[in-house]
């Protein structure tokens, strides 16, 4: 593990958005490669449920990954779900990432999330108000999201129960005079109860990734690796968007040839037009 | 099933499955249903194709050459790998239910296909080649593959290393990928390993980043 430094909250080094808010932390440590003055670059919060659903990983890492991509840094809470597939995301575009930490410094909460708290320090860094040994407890959960939302300039839920901890983020982002935007989910869906209740209440919606970057005044910086996708990635593509699919419904929907059609969905892979899970393959935004 | 009934062994030692499925396929039905400790003790064989085993009475060699296939459900409850249905289970469910099969084991497999939930238009359709004609295809693959070993064309390495760079792919995936690729021009009848072979074998890739 890389040393653990502080910064006080009377150190210059300390994010000017955070003292700004009304209860900031007295201190913050930090562990990782990333320099102090990550703390603060302009930077954006993607928050959203632990148990989210296929979606809900797709557009967070998405998302992560087109604003990391834009040059801002992506901050979230190392949680599993959303949380998780939002730092991956900004890893994927070479792009900086912040987790903030509900516990000790020194601990990776949730342990499975060992590894990528360890890719996010390469270049990042892993903060949080509390000193090393200090355990997890439901309590410092809300706490921690207020640094969350206090770092950002923006706040953006992907996927929220109603009641849930990503909804205490846009709140405290909201309190504090932050952009809080919201991904649209179906109405049947429990998971995107909360998201859209705050899109109800204002929240600007998010379709694609520029709308966070217009929100922030951020020039969309157009990718220069669009390169144009062959007749048959094109017809593919055309299909996901009605829904996600098996690579078998796929080719035959869109009547492909299956060798032609395989080169083609790792062509979209990997000009990350699509996502892989499991076997099922969604549009990306 | 215990370690010994699988890999071999026991107080007067006995081939175990592996050694049973010697020359042959071994497949173990919804994998992370065995102890991890049957799993784990797969590796060895696989690697050597030979078991070892060593008693006070004497050492025994049983051979283990064997092809090994796995089935299981993409979770618990069944429903991930299928794009109609949600999956209801809970992130600690998925994550034991995953963690049971480690990545030494799953670095050994060569192919993962998912396996969707076959729909009527599936079922209905008409029957695929026979396997006289699929075991003739593979032997001449074989003779051809002792002759001469294809190269990769240029724009195959290219797509090869963009997706080393892009994908969540180990070192040992690249091997894999190269080698898959490489068996998949040869069954093509293919002078050289082109990009739609490299992207073939990249569909078959074990999925190295299992969400949480």
């Amino acid at each position: 593990m890389t040393e653990i430094r502080r910064v006080r909250r009377r150190d210059a080094g300390y994010p000017s958005l955070l003292a700004a808010i009304h209860d900031p932390p007295p201190g913050l440590y930090l562990r990782g490669n990333g320099s102090p003055e990550l703390l603060d670059a302009p930077a954006v919060a993607i928050v959203g449920a632990r148990a989210c659903s296929a979606y809900g990983r797709s557009v967070a890492r998405s998302l992560a990954r087109d604003l990391a991509a834009a040059g801002l840094v992506v901050v979230s809470g190392l949680a599993r779900g959303v949380d998780g597939e939002a730092h991956r995301g900004a890893l994927d575009a070479g792009g900086i990432t912040l987790a903030v930490l509900g516990c000790g410094i020194d601990r990776d909460y949730p342990a499975a999330h060992g590894e990528l708290a360890r890719r996010i320090s390469e270049r990042g860094l892993v903060l949080s108000e509390y000193e090393p040994g200090v355990e997890p407890a439901p309590w410092r959960f809300p706490a921690r999201n207020r640094i969350i939302a206090g770092m950002a300039r923006a706040t953006v839920v992907v996927e929220a129960r109603e009641r849930s901890g990503a909804l205490i983020t846009a709140d405290f982002a909201l309190e504090e005079g932050r952009e809080v935007l919201a991904v649209p989910g179906e109405i049947t869906s429990a998971l995107s109860a909360g998201t859209n209740a705050l899109l109800r209440l204002g929240a600007t919606p998010v379709t694609r990734s520029d709308d966070v970057l217009e929100s922030l005044g951020v020039v969309p910086v157009r990718q220069t690796v669009s390169a144009s996708l062959g007749p048959e990635a094109n017809a593919l593509l055309e299909r996901l968007r009605d829904g996600a699919r098996t690579a078998d419904e796929l080719v035959r929907l869109a009547d492909v040839d299956p060798a032609q059609g395989s080169a083609a969905l790792i062509e979209l892979e990997l000009a990350g037009k699509v996502a892989l899970e499991d076997g099922v393959y969604r549009a990306t935004i | 099933m215990s370690a010994p009934a699988v890999v071999g062994g026991g107080p007067s030692p006995r081939p175990g499955e592996v050694s049973l499925a010697h020359r042959g396929v071994l497949l173990l039905d919804e994998l992370p249903e065995f102890p991890r400790s049957v799993l784990e003790a797969l590796r060895q064989p696989l690697e050597d194709g030979v078991v070892s085993v060593s008693r006070v009475g004497g050492h025994a060699l049983f051979p283990a050459r064997f092809q090994l296939v796995g089935t299981m459900n993409m979770c618990p409850c069944g429903a991930r790998g299928d794009p109609a249905v949600e999956c209801g289970c809970t992130p600690q469910r998925l994550a034991a239910y995953r963690e049971k099969l480690s990545r030494a084991l799953l670095d050994r497999f060569d192919l993962a296909v998912a396996m969707p939930r076959p729909r009527a238009v599936e079922l209905a359709a008409p029957p695929g080649e026979v396997s006289a004609e699929v075991r003739e295809r593979v032997a001449g693959a074989r003779d051809r593959l002792r002759a001469a070993r294809p190269r990769r064309t240029e724009a195959a390495s290219e797509l090869l290393s963009s997706a080393v760079e892009r994908l969540p792919l180990s070192g040992r995936g690249r091997v894999r990928v190269a080698r898959v690729a490489r068996t998949i021009a040869v069954l093509a009848g293919a002078a050289e390993v082109e990009p739609a072979h490299v992207a073939e074998a990249l569909s078959y890739r074990m999925p190295s980043e299992l969400p949480s």
